[in-house]
């Protein structure tokens, strides 16, 4: 069974070439924005999460703010995926304990790269 | 130190907007052939899409819009999976959109200006004909392989705003498709 990773974006087109860029590695489960992944990510075992930042309802640095405050949560990795280079932004990421950032249009082939690098090892 | 500029902010800021289109079209693998400044479109047929993108900072707002017919706005799209149907074609072109307002937004740091962007609103057809051209809006035409694309900037800048020199505070950590581990 492959590893199931949350990819969290308000574009229904991101998401879909995020799966597409992890087909055969990874199971995706789609969520669109910090509000539906709350609930997604109770619903599953994630190894992974890929996160936008700019989205309606929550938006992605507060969906991790809220993520890691369950403890069940804290070691699954994120990774931001984002038009944001900025460097405030991505500071807050890092305090969030986020992993990585990816400015967007994104290489599908680094994406899968990155995923597998920083996915938590089953358990 | 303060630098003298000679354009104007709004000149400024449609350069950097320019800039941000032409790199994004390339990176799309739709480059432009030519951009030149052109009056409003008449494109707000039933097979016409628009996008406009609100923003804002200190001292400054404004918004873009971007216009397409569907023919010239479907290659600028990634292939997805399973029927695309207008919704679907409204989220992609918005989407792109978002990533123009991305890049500019990391091209007007490198002036040491912070934009905030809104989200993107899409609209297929007769709905999505804007507001007429104020005096402070531009259109620019994109020539690009599949038919041209349509850029609207409007902007409004109060007395108190100026670009800045860039610091390392404010630039940019990356460029469009670049990846960091922390």
């Amino acid at each position: 069974m492959n590893p199931k990773v949350l990819v969290i974006d308000d574009s229904m087109m991101v998401r879909q070439q995020v799966k597409r860029a992890l087909a055969g590695g990874f199971e995706v489960v789609e969520a669109q924005d910090g509000v539906d992944a709350l609930e997604k990510a109770a619903q599953g075992d994630f190894s992974l999460v890929i996160c936008d930042v700019n989205m309606p309802r929550m938006n992605g640095l507060d969906f991790l703010a809220e993520f890691r405050k369950e403890e069940r949560w804290k070691e699954i990795p994120a990774v931001m995926l984002t038009t944001e280079a900025q460097p405030a932004l991505v500071q807050r990421a890092k305090e969030l304990d986020a992993k990585g950032w990816i400015v967007k249009p994104f290489k599908p082939e680094l994406l899968m790269a990155a995923a597998k690098k920083l996915m938590k090892p089953a358990a | 130190m303060t630098e003298e500029r000679n354009q104007t902010p709004f000149e400024e800021l449609e350069q950097a907007l320019l800039t941000s289109a032409e790199k994004l079209f390339a990176q799309l693998e739709q480059p432009a052939a030519s951009t030149r400044l052109c009056p409003e479109p008449k494109l707000y047929s039933e097979d016409s899409l628009v996008t406009t993108l609100g923003f804002g900072g200190d001292h400054f707002r404004g918004h873009v819009i971007i216009a397409s017919s569907l023919a010239s706005a479907r290659p600028l799209c990634p292939p997805i999976l399973g029927t695309i149907d207008d919704a679907t074609t409204c989220d992609m072109f918005g989407e792109v959109g978002n990533m123009l307002l991305g890049r500019l937004k990391n091209e007007v740091l490198n002036l040491g200006v912070t934009l905030h962007i809104g989200l993107p609103s899409t609209a297929l057809g007769q709905r999505g004909r804007p507001a007429r051209n104020r005096d402070n809006a531009r259109w620019h035409a994109f020539e690009l392989p599949q038919g041209p694309v349509y850029l609207r900037l409007a902007a409004t800048f109060e007395k108190a705003f100026s670009f800045a020199h860039v610091t390392e505070k404010n630039a940019p950590i990356g460029v469009e498709g670049d990846l960091f581990f922390f």
